[in-house]
């Protein structure tokens, strides 16, 4: 119990740290003033210039702004989107669940093809079936996401006609932006899990196991694979904010309607409302998954749960 | 032997913080060492044995003011460092060294065994300059039975017995009057622990050396000690020769650890009697009241579990801390 | 006295046809071979077992084809110093060793009857943790950290008796109590750390003696203990061992522990067996110059007059590489041209009691 309340207490910790660099977002690009009015400002009086800042709320000092703006944000208000002129929360949340949808898929994607691939790399090391997974984690690891998705479309888009190039609506345009999502935690994981299981394989309790006379299959999965989970989980959370942050990219290029591709039109459009309210929603989720992360961590490592 | 006292241990403590919680409050302490007093004579080897959390590395540790003390006084010929300044403790340092007992982790790998064993003579100033360094560094070595033709050779490369001389050597090298062996042959395999033995007792036959040998091997304890100090949870239990210890032990402890070793003599083996303690060592940070020793003592009475024993003088030179005696 | 070769450690062939056949090897000119002993009457007989590491820095031969036996509800010791291939040895019987990169690449290993060494893997396996189960040295980390202690005694029960889940449970509450662990049907559901050294050293006890094996492997179980732990330990297993009729082969360095407890001892040195005797007649007449020398290295607790330790001088050798003549000879002050040469194979000097020296007789004699 007591750990749960750290850990939660630590994912606050976060979210304050990511809404405070949201706020200062606006400041740090000028006056926000003249970057909202932009060009608009040319034809104003500064009467009228003035009085837009008033209205605002950008001649208060910056912590009374930043007070006012926790304040709403805790009630879901982020004010206005001035582009869409409805609230920015809606905005962003009505894209939300398409991030998810394709965060989800490339994160269970991951954990599929990695974790088996790690733990065949891991039973028959320097065979071929290990060589060849290393390769592919290699290229996995080193190649950028947005020339990746590239090379997905001009292949099974363009050449290939199999899939569609952009957009969203069936399970087939999912396929191909979920690939490019889950390339990097895919080579990462499968590395980390081979590592991890080499380094299991040879410690005392696996051969206590071995001595015991239960099946190979058993001591791979039930000691040596538990065991290597371990590592494995730490990593799986750092991914969900890798995943959530990635997206960005890769919604750009697939056209997939998301909290990314929003945040990053937002910011075309200095639409700074909708950017901070996407930020921070993001962070919240990714703070949310860490923390359930956390707590599978514990489930699975006794020592932790009994230690707190 | 003149029984002139060399180094005064009264009523050390010695406690480490517990922390827990989201704000990392002390909830308690480790009591590792938690009172003791003992005398350590010139010239002699005062064993301290105990098994595993009994405080006696610590205590090691301790007399050589490595930690500060959490209270008591710890006095080298006479003066308290803890009371003098940080340069005399330095400077006092030179008289008091330590042999580790994992002999490669306390090596610098990085350095080579000449500069190892001729450090501690830049440090303290002994030499006046490199050629010095090497000629005293050559005797060093001479000193403890190394091949002075490795000088240049890495710690890796040595065996665990060649480095423990080479941590011999190191701890020679500013000509101590005393030098705490902290578990320093546990490591070492049984013929080469001989071979450690025995160039410890000529060193401090021909140098005239004071030892603190810490172990858990009561036989070498015994072989090597003038007096042994059986320590328990932090408590010394009992203190006195060498040779009455093990004649005639007085507690109850005491009997319990002597009759657990085994003696490489089958026959008399069959015939020895156990006496089995029950349980395992309770935990340094909650030790059982009364005598630490009740939880687990088989003459233990109601009286043990309430008040603590003194450690008293019950024959000449001849301490225990039991209320049976 | 009627000199007997025994074993011909180091003749190539009984290697290759594996089934203990001896040949006669002109270099050895030590009396006549003894017939071929019967194998139903040996519970575990190895023969000329050989084990090579094959690292990065060339092979290590850790054993160099060691013979030895081990009778039905029998202690046979196997003593000797870190690197002398006294756990390979053990573990090589069950094909434990890590591989890569060690491998058996001779030898024969019969376990009644059976050489243990032409079973398919899944025969193997009914043998371990059934008629042979391991006790490891050291307790803190031969238990997996995040599996529950029913879960890992259950599975070796599993795996070789047709019990159900909960019989299987009720089993293990038994083997608890039996080693001796206070309110074991609660400690069950625990996992390892919670368990004190000594506790957890009990629970690889009771996971050995979990399916009544015949022969059970104790690789220097009370080295990492406390010795107020060790004896309760030592007591414990000498205890079962008479109950249950269980033959044990206890790995150790410690003289004390190994006069306390075995019948029989083999002594080994640099991957082979020096000397074996039965216990009393190995610590009173000791005969290989190694066997004398770890004995007089040795303080003694009861020791009234203080004799100056005697140290084996030197280093134990490299096995990276092939060794000639006597592995002890660059360390024993016995030694002549021919040791250095030739290594001796073991030789029966009294009944059960053999040696691996060409002066057993000169070095007993100043013993």
């Amino acid at each position: 119990m007591r750990f749960i309340i750290r850990r939660l207490l630590q994912s606050l910790i976060v979210v304050f740290g990511v809404s405070i660099i949201a706020f200062g977002m606006l400041f740090m690009t000028g006056d926000p003033t003249e970057i909202l009015l932009g060009n608009g400002a040319d034809h104003m009086t500064v009467a009228q210039i003035q009085d837009f800042r008033v209205k605002m709320g950008f001649d208060r000092p910056w912590y009374v702004q930043y007070a006012s703006f926790v304040g709403k944000a805790v009630q879901g208000d982020f004010g206005y989107s001035f582009v869409r002129h409805e609230p920015a929360y809606e905005v962003i949340m009505d894209k939300m669940p398409a991030t998810i949808q394709l965060a989800s898929v490339a994160f269970v994607l991951s954990l599929l093809v990695s974790i088996p691939l790690g733990v065949l790399s891991a039973m028959r090391p320097h065979k071929p079936i290990d060589r060849i997974a290393t390769v592919l984690a290699l290229i996995g690891q080193s190649i950028p996401s947005f020339w990746l998705g590239i090379l997905l479309i001009l292949l099974f888009g363009v050449q290939l006609k199999w899939l569609p190039i952009s957009g969203s609506g069936s399970w087939q345009h999912i396929i191909m932006p979920a690939i490019t999502l889950a390339a990097f935690p895919i080579a990462r994981n499968m590395r980390l899990t081979r590592s991890s299981m080499l380094d299991f394989m040879q410690r005392d309790f696996v051969r206590t196991a071995r001595a015991k006379g239960i099946s190979e299959t058993r001591v791979v999965y039930a000691h040596v694979l538990r065991n290597s989970l371990l590592p494995l989980v730490t990593s799986i959370g750092l991914e969900a904010g890798f995943l959530l942050g990635g997206s960005v990219i890769t919604e750009t290029i697939f056209g997939w309607p998301g909290v990314g591709r929003e945040i990053v039109s937002a910011i075309g459009s200095k639409d700074f409302n909708v950017v901070q309210a996407g930020v921070i929603m993001l962070a919240l989720i990714f703070a949310g998954v860490n923390l359930i992360i956390d707590l599978a961590y514990s489930w699975i490592d006794p020592r932790i749960r009994y230690d707190t | 032997m003149k029984n002139e006292v060399l180094v005064r241990v009264k009523d050390l403590k010695m406690h480490f913080p517990i922390r827990a919680g989201v704000l990392n409050r002390v909830v308690g302490a480790v009591k590792a060492v938690d009172g003791v007093t003992f005398d350590i004579l010139k010239g002699e080897t005062l064993g301290l044995v105990g098994e595993s959390g009994c405080g006696k590395t610590t205590a090691g540790r301790a007399i050589l003011h490595l930690y500060r003390p959490t209270a008591g006084e710890v006095a080298f010929r006479g003066v308290d460092l803890a009371k003098e300044s940080p340069e005399y403790v330095r400077r006092a340092r030179r008289h008091m060294q330590m042999i580790f007992q994992d002999p490669y982790a306390s090596l610098n790998p990085q350095m080579r065994v000449g500069e190892i064993i001729g450090r501690p003579l830049r440090v303290h100033g002994l030499v006046k300059d490199a050629q010095e360094e090497k000629h005293l560094v050559t005797e060093l070595m001479q000193k403890v039975g190394l091949n002075t033709s490795y000088r240049d050779r890495y710690p890796h490369e040595f065996s665990g017995g060649q480095r423990q001389r080479i941590g011999i050597a190191r701890a020679l090298a500013t000509s101590p009057d005393f030098i705490v062996c902290d578990e320093a042959i546990s490591a070492l395999d049984v013929s080469i622990q001989a071979q450690i033995i025995n160039l410890l007792e000529q060193l401090r036959d021909d140098l005239g050396l004071t030892y603190l040998f810490i172990a858990h091997d009561l036989g070498m304890v015994r072989y090597i000690s003038t007096r042994v100090g059986v320590m328990y949870l932090g408590k010394m239990m009992e203190l006195t020769s060498s040779d009455e210890l093990y004649d005639d032990p007085l507690h109850p402890y005491t009997k319990a650890l002597l009759s657990a070793i085994p003696i490489p003599d089958p026959p008399l083996e069959r015939q020895r009697q156990r006496m089995l303690l029950e349980g395992d060592l309770p935990s340094p940070s909650n030790p059982p009241a009364g005598c630490r020793f009740s939880s687990r003592c088989p003459l233990a009475t109601e009286h043990c579990r309430a008040v603590e024993p003194k450690f008293r003088e019950v024959t000449t030179r001849h301490w225990v801390a039991c209320h049976l005696v | 006295m009627g000199r007997k070769s025994v074993i011909q450690a180091n003749s190539p062939s009984n290697a290759d046809t594996g089934k203990g056949q001896v040949s006669d090897t002109p270099s050895l000119d030590r009396g006549q071979i003894r017939p071929e002993p019967a194998l139903a009457q040996k519970l575990l007989e190895v023969r000329d077992l050989k084990t090579k590491f094959y690292t990065v820095d060339g092979v290590v031969n850790a054993l160099n084809g060691i013979s030895y036996s081990v009778d039905k509800g029998e202690c046979l010791a196997i003593v000797g110093e870190s690197g002398s291939g006294k756990t390979v040895g053990v573990l090589s019987i069950l094909r434990l060793i890590q591989s890569p990169p060690g491998r058996i690449v001779g030898g024969s290993i019969f376990f009644k009857g059976i050489d243990l060494l032409t079973l398919d893997d899944r025969a193997l396996r009914e043998i371990r943790g059934g008629a042979i189960a391991v006790i490891f040295q050291d307790p803190m980390t031969s238990l997996n950290p995040v599996m529950r202690i029913s879960a890992q005694i259950t599975e070796n029960i599993m795996a070789h008796e047709r019990l159900t889940h909960v019989q299987a449970r009720a089993k293990a509450v038994d083997l608890l109590a039996m080693v001796g662990i206070p309110t074991p049907a609660k400690r069950l559901n625990d996992y390892p750390h919670q368990f004190s050294g000594g506790m957890r050293q009990r629970v690889m006890i009771a996971m050995a003696l979990s399916c009544s094996p015949q022969l059970i492997i104790a690789d220097e179980p009370t080295t990492a203990l406390d010795v107020t732990v060790q004896a309760q330990i030592v007591e414990l297993v000498k205890k079962l061992q008479a109950e249950l009729g269980t033959a044990v082969i206890w790995i150790s360095h410690d003289l004390g522990v190994v006069a306390r407890l075995a019948d029989r001892v083999a002594v080994m040195y640099a991957g082979h067996i020096v000397e074996t005797a039965p216990v009393d007649e190995l610590y009173a007449r000791p005969a290989h110059p190694y066997t004398i020398g770890l004995l007089n290295s040795l303080p003694r607790l009861d020791a009234r007059t203080k004799t100056k330790l005697q140290a084996i001088g030197g280093l134990p050798p490299n096995l990276l590489g092939d060794l000639r003549g006597c592995p002890f000879a660059p360390r024993c002050r016995f030694a002549t041209n021919r040791c250095r040469e030739e290594n001796p194979t073991l030789a029966e000097v009294a009944p059960g009691h053999a040696v691996a020296c060409w002066h057993d007789e000169l070095t007993r004699a100043q013993a």
